[in-house]
């Protein structure tokens, strides 16, 4: 293309002083410079200079945390625009939706990306947290990154719950009156923790704008900060887990400019620095790494527009619900909260106490305290870290779904209540499927600690377990529940 | 390597453009678009003067609404109805038909929902005419819409629409208030009725529940009005979807309404006691019994007599509706002593074959003995 007219207004632009004080180098056409160009760009300094192979194959992540953070960005940017067409009041909000719907230029598409970019949220969190317990990517140095990933995910979860409340309709209002009641289930605090969310006794103009302030100044601010010391940490604590040993050949070999030949420059050592107990921290030797322009920038670039890709597509074909106008007076039966809570939900149905306050309290603590309790520190990077991992984790999540249906299926055929009518509520607290569920896990889990002799191992039981019966109860509470929580075919 | 994910990058771009474009193209082909081109075609058929067809060809797709006066309401109709003002197009295919004038009522600030309901702010004709899921207010028939008048007009004679008049007339006549309340005003064994228009917005719903109580609201104690015309189940419809909740602002905001309170007093058509006073009247009215019953008793009978309701259906001395028989005479009749009669309150239908009077089920033992005896002193 450089010829003619054009290439000499390029050359003469691209040459003039304030185009040189924006951008200070070429496109850096070796890769000394492309190292150079990721250590002094603003943006590209979030990602290092050199990559390990192994951190690059797409069966060790499947890149979940890069997409959470793709849908994260997204979400800002929709979420920004949709501000300014929304109204947080009781009398606006719900028609600020029909307003985006009918009457604002890509109204509806920018509801409806975000919507589906939330829920997206959600679900690759949670996936990218498996994908991390499960290669044991929380093994020191990274214990608290694990913690503070841990929070990151309650963060989405309470990001995407404020933002249910706001279009105001039906489905909002009263996803969000079972979701703040069972939060008022701990003993003690339950009340106050309810009137403190929702500014009043129930979800009314309070509650809305309460929640607004919180999905769009608050929350998105905390997140903000925590990520970038999440990616931070990532970076200081040398890089994506990996698992050591050699490189796959299919990416090991350099690109096709050329092989890095180490010279007197070997700035990259510098920009490798970690915390550690040598200078090098990286026991890599940097030669086995490759540059991340282009192997690892290149890959994000293509996974960005899969990602906006997909979330148009799904934006543009399918909408997001509104429901009737929120009527404090007519209650749907049955009331669900968000789906992501359902789980709970259907705990909370055979016991407060259980669902709304052990297991949720249980589940946040125990997954921040597994690098605590698994303390090994060798071994990282390895999916299941061993065939026998495998094996576990398989036969834990297979099995918890026969035994949650069991129980479930003793509580609608034997309950308690059944036969004792007026059993009091300790009692049902003690012996219902949540209770037994809860300890049924915890028991196998150490006879499995037990049998292997090996916390790991222990953990995989634990957590596939937990995560198979939550699943399993959120499709049950999903789609088996129908009118006064009773059992219904999806069909 | 690094140029076989360029291509990969160029041809999801290339992909993602073209969503993009179809994103556009989805905004900018709006149904409303393609009804005000038809509509600027027809308006140049029908110009006469070079000065109007300048004025039509200059005229550009535009976002019309109606913000109606005081209220939340914004009416789009008019982005698609856009002849209703021009009496040019008093024969032109719909949309674009002249609206016929109502008196008092400009468009440009009642709009058009307040009358014929559907979504304001929809712009497509299928969610405009509120014919979707999640909608409440659908476009109403052309046959009930003098409902909407009464949305407002409460009370008053209203010679426009008939039907709404002869519905309220109805009421009273029929005995419906006996046992209905709207407005604070009649008996109480029913539910409250001042609202029903806006729980109720289907007509066939209330055609079918007048003729057949039980088959849309199980365990009603309600007796079917098949007997009525056809006729006067129409316009009872009417009423009932005419008591809505009023657009209170638009109310506030237009001298005609502001004069009559909400809770209006009763129109001489519609006068009947509230139940407090009711129980006097009614207690005040009925002759005495010439049988010897003590008084004490017979009080009591009477305040369960007004209770129950029983004079919405039937009549003691000229007092009282037509639906059941007449009861002025009741306690001559042969064959009827006080067992049959409490196992008449009990069970109607069981007793008197083909009766539709509700059973008096939740009465004690003692109320059904005294209401008997009260039927027996009537003589």
């Amino acid at each position: 293309m450089r010829n003619g007219w054009t290439s000499g207004i390029l050359d003469r632009v691209t040459a003039s002083q304030p185009w040189k004080s924006v951008f200070r180098h070429g496109y850096p056409a070796t890769e000394l410079d492309r190292m150079a160009t990721m250590f002094t760009n603003f943006f590209l300094h979030l990602l290092p200079a050199k990559v390990h192979p192994n951190s690059l194959r797409l069966t060790y992540t499947w890149a979940l945390g890069m997409v959470t953070f793709y849908l994260t960005a997204i979400l800002f940017v929709t979420g920004f625009l949709l501000m300014f067409f929304y109204i947080p009041a009781t009398d606006w909000a719900y028609r600020n939706m029909k307003d985006l719907q009918f009457a604002v230029s890509f109204g509806l598409l920018l509801r409806n990306m975000h919507r589906w970019a939330a829920h997206g949220m959600v679900a690759l969190v949670f996936l990218h947290m498996c994908r991390v317990f499960y290669t044991a990517s929380y093994r020191p140095p990274r214990e608290f990154n694990w913690v503070l990933g841990v929070l990151l995910w309650l963060l989405t979860l309470g990001l995407s719950f404020t933002g249910y409340l706001l279009p105001w309709d039906q489905l909002a209002f009263w996803a969000i009156t079972v979701g703040t009641s069972i939060a008022s289930y701990p003993p003690w605090i339950g009340e106050t923790l309810r009137v403190l969310m929702l500014g009043g006794q129930q979800v009314g103009q309070g509650a809305l704008l309460r929640f607004y302030v919180l999905h769009v100044a608050i929350l998105p601010a905390v997140l903000g900060v925590l990520v970038a010391i999440h990616f931070w940490r990532v970076r200081k604590d040398g890089g994506l887990s990996r698992p050591e040993g050699a490189s796959p050949a299919a990416v090991s070999s350099p690109g096709a400019e050329g092989r890095f030949v180490p010279g007197p420059q070997k700035t990259y050592a510098l920009m490798e620095v970690v915390q550690g107990t040598t200078p090098m921290a990286t026991t890599q030797a940097p030669e086995e790494e490759v540059p991340t322009w282009p192997q690892l920038l290149f890959r994000l670039l293509v996974l960005f527009q899969l990602v906006l890709g997909v979330i148009v597509l799904l934006g543009i074909f399918f909408d997001a619900p509104l429901e009737e106008l929120a009527n404090p007076t007519h209650p749907p039966n049955p009331a669900k909260a968000p789906w992501y809570f359902l789980g709970l939900q259907e705990l909370v149905s055979y016991s407060a106490l259980v669902g709304g306050v052990v297991v949720p309290g249980l589940l946040v603590l125990g997954l921040m305290s597994i690098p605590y309790v698994d303390r090994a520190v060798k071994g990282e990077g390895i999916w299941f870290t061993s065939a026998q991992g495998k094996r576990i984790a398989l036969w834990s999540f297979l099995g918890t779904i026969p035994f949650t249906l069991g129980l479930l299926y003793l509580n609608t055929r034997f309950g308690l209540r059944r036969f004792f009518p007026d059993a009091t509520q300790g009692v049902v607290d003690l012996l219902n499927p949540a209770t037994l569920l809860l300890v049924g896990i915890a028991a196998f889990s150490i006879i499995v600690g037990r049998c292997t002799h090996s916390r790991r191992m222990a953990a995989i039981a634990l957590f596939s377990s937990y995560v198979s019966g939550y699943v399993l109860l959120m499709v049950i509470g999903t789609f088996f529940r129908g009118p006064n929580w009773d059992w219904v075919w999806p069909w | 390597m690094s140029r076989r994910w360029l291509w990969v990058f160029t041809l999801l771009g290339v992909l993602n453009g073209i969503l993009f474009l179809v994103a556009l193209w989805r905004d900018y082909d709006r149904e409303w678009k393609r009804y005000q081109t038809a509509f600027f075609a027809l308006e140049g058929r029908k110009a006469r003067t070079a000065r109007e067809e300048e004025a039509v060809k200059a005229r550009r797709h535009e976002f019309i609404q109606v913000a109606v006066a005081g209220s939340t309401r914004m009416d789009r109709c008019m982005m698609c109805h856009l002849g209703v003002e021009d009496p040019r197009f008093a024969d032109a295919p719909q949309p674009f038909r002249t609206h016929p004038e109502i008196p008092k009522h400009p468009f440009e600030r009642f709009g058009c929902t307040v009358c014929h309901g559907g979504q304001d702010m929809a712009t497509t004709t299928q969610d405009a005419h509120g014919r979707v899921p999640f909608w409440e207010e659908p476009l109403l028939p052309a046959e009930y819409r003098q409902a909407t008048c009464g949305g407002c007009h409460f009370g008053a004679d209203l010679p426009g629409a008939p039907l709404l008049s002869r519905g309220r007339q109805l009421y009273a006549q029929r005995g419906c208030v006996a046992c209905h309340r709207i407005r604070g005003v009649g008996g109480a064994l029913g539910p409250d009725l001042t609202f029903v228009g806006s729980r109720k917005r289907d007509p066939a719903w209330h055609l079918r529940h007048f003729k057949e109580p039980q088959a849309t609201s199980p365990g009603s104690t309600m007796p079917p009005f098949k007997h009525l015309p056809e006729e006067e189940l129409k316009a009872l419809t009417v009423y009932m979807l005419s008591l809505r909740e009023a657009p209170q602002a638009l109310a506030a905001s237009t001298p005609l309404l502001a004069s009559i309170a909400p809770v209006a007093a009763p129109s001489p058509r519609t006068a009947v006691p509230p139940r407090a006073a009711a129980k006097e009247t009614v207690t005040a009215r009925v002759p005495s019994s010439p049988r010897p019953v003590s008084s004490d008793r017979l009080s009591r009978a009477k305040v369960l007599y007004a209770e129950k309701s029983c004079v919405a259906c039937h009549a003691i001395g000229g007092v009282g509706g037509k639906v059941g028989p007449d009861l002025t005479a009741e306690g001559g009749k042969t064959g009827r002593d006080l067992e049959w009669h409490v196992r008449h309150f009990r069970t109607p239908a069981a007793v008197v074959p083909g009766s539709i009077m509700p059973p008096l089920a939740d009465l004690s033992e003692d109320d059904l003995k005294t209401l008997a005896a009260y039927m027996l002193s009537l003589k």
